[in-house]
């Protein structure tokens, strides 16, 4: 999960590795200040999500988050081993899957980093709002505006599936 | 509550994150005002969509270069090694925070047309979960066996807790793995079609005497035949359960009828790798949805291979089977329907612990979603 909060965040495959291992990392050298096991998942997260902002800030002139497409299968990877279809499936729902995921893709890549990640958080994850809020160090009220604005975009660019 | 307010709250309540006083104001605009209902849909649609395609494996060379023993050798990035060199401890500790409960899942198999040898080949040749790395084909040594699996989720105690929480983790494909017993005493509520809530405490206390109508998740179940539904009462959406035919039969304790292939195979299978030490924990049949077997076996010492297979006419559509040292077993929970898809509920039981994992049928049983854990 960590890589995908990372992937979502950063937009590309290379670069989600490389903020997952370096949260790992940091996770590493901060085991002795971690107390309580129960807030173990939120902690990585939240070094995840600094360690993606501290990447932002030290490579800004690239701007990476805003021109690296989400499109992924563009990077030479295979398709996600999840997603399996048996030979004899039938070919429109095939097709129907394919330009669902790819409108999806096209609607994340337009969406601000943060507010993807908080779709990550809340769909994927399935964290409540208020640890959502402790993750990403945001009020609770902007992180409900934030889901909220971020359904609400993907909703009308995938005005055609929904 | 006036429009804009309404469609503000609504991803919210969506959510189910909003406080009593107000969800009961957004239902009470929703019932009037079909915009709303219409935008909450598609919300609804848009977190699904979400759910299928947003989840992306985690590269290998990422997991052999953070967990991987033999990542250390040829670790993704070369600065990590001293990461891996860290004691057992602190490795121990990392695998704790990071990883998923479950061990690394083999590829997915699906095959068309299978013979008891190909199922042989098949158990002995897939790849293991790294982290209990290797001995785990059906040529097992130990004689001892894991518990049945059926026994920690039959004593759970309240079905209410459990099932609501299963399903509530398995629609939304959230892992609740941080839920509490207090928690667990809460009301959950299950996102359905459109975004309307199925109650599933209010749904165990009124759970027959309703006649339906109209669109909802269908559920059925071994035990608990139920049916979830939307209906309308006096102007007012109302979901609820009613009790439901049984739409399911289980074949575990006969082993017979349409499914006999299938076990005789599976058993010819433990039986050529070593001995006939593979439990069929759960043989089911479902006219939309094919036949599931569960099995479940000792594949080491102190290591346990359990799976399941999904099966249409003679060929083996789905197959899934993972290997955890200690007790490990899996058993059918349920099966729903929800959106035109349906939902496999599997009941895990592995080191004393009990948890649920979650597959999503697309509808032919063509296409898998990945899972998520529910504690």
């Amino acid at each position: 999960m960590v890589y995908n909060l990372a992937l979502r965040l950063c937009g590309n495959r290379s670069d989600a590795q490389d903020i997952a291992q370096d949260a790992f990392l940091k996770a590493v050298r901060g085991l002795g200040n971690l107390r309580e096991q129960s807030v173990a998942g939120t902690w990585l997260y939240r070094i995840t999500m600094n360690v993606w902002k501290n990447r932002v800030r030290s490579e800004k002139r690239r701007s990476f988050w805003k021109t690296f497409s989400l499109d992924w299968r563009k990077d030479g990877d295979d398709e996600p081993a999840l997603q399996l279809r048996a030979p004899d499936a039938p070919a429109d729902a095939a097709i129907e899957q394919r330009d669902e995921k790819a409108a999806l893709e096209k609607a994340l890549s337009q969406l601000d980093p943060e507010d993807r990640a908080l779709l990550v958080l809340r769909e994927i994850e399935g964290r409540s709002y208020q640890e959502i809020a402790e993750i990403t160090e945001r009020p609770l009220g902007s992180v409900k505006s934030g889901i909220s604005r971020a359904r609400e975009a993907l909703r009308q660019k995938m005005s055609g599936l929904v | 509550m006036d429009h804009k307010t309404c469609r503000d709250n609504l991803s919210a309540f969506l959510d189910g994150e909003l406080p009593p006083g107000e969800r009961a104001l957004v239902e009470a605009h929703l019932a009037g005002c079909p915009e709303c209902a219409g935008v909450l849909a598609g919300l609804g649609k848009v977190s699904g969509i979400f759910k299928k395609h947003a989840m992306e494996p985690v590269p290998p060379s990422l997991k052999e270069g953070v967990f991987g023993s033999r990542g250390a050798e040829k670790a993704y990035n070369p600065w990590l090694k001293p990461v891996l060199a860290l004691s057992a401890a602190a490795a121990g500790v990392l695998i704790f925070l990071n990883v998923p409960k479950s061990p690394q899942r083999a590829p997915l198999q699906m095959k068309n047309g299978y013979s008891p040898a190909e199922l042989s080949m098949n158990a002995a040749s897939a790849p293991r979960a790294e982290a209990v790395g290797s001995g785990s084909s059906f040529g097992m040594e130990s004689a001892d066996k894991a518990p049945a699996p059926r026994t920690a989720a039959r004593t759970l105690g309240y079905f209410g807790q459990a099932k609501a929480a299963a399903i509530r983790g398995a629609i939304s494909g959230s892992s609740i793995s941080a839920m509490t017993s207090a928690k667990a005493a809460k009301s959950y509520s299950a996102q359905a079609a459109g975004g309307s809530s199925l109650d599933m405490f209010a749904a165990k206390a009124e759970k027959s005497g309703y006649s339906s109508t109209g669109a909802g998740m269908k559920g059925i179940s071994p035990e608990t035949d139920y049916v979830a539904s939307n209906y309308t009462r006096d102007g007012q959406a109302v979901n609820r359960f009613a009790n439901s035919p049984k739409l399911y039969r289980d074949k575990t304790a006969a082993g017979s009828g349409t499914l006999k292939p299938y076990l005789d195979a599976l058993r010819a299978a433990g039986a050529a790798g070593g001995a006939a030490k593979i439990d069929i924990t759960g043989a089911f049949e479902s006219d939309k949805y094919g036949a599931f077997v569960f099995y479940s076996a000792q594949t080491g010492p102190g290591s346990n291979t359990s799976g399941f297979m999904i099966m249409a006419g003679k060929s083996i559509k789905f197959k899934d089977e993972q290997t955890w040292p200690g007790p490990y077993a899996k058993q059918l929970w349920d099966i729903f329907e929800h959106d035109g898809e349906a939902w496999l509920l599997v009941d895990v039981t592995r080191n004393g612990t009990h948890f649920f994992e979650h597959y999503r049928l697309s509808p032919g049983n063509t296409e898998f979603s990945g899972t998520s854990e529910t504690q």
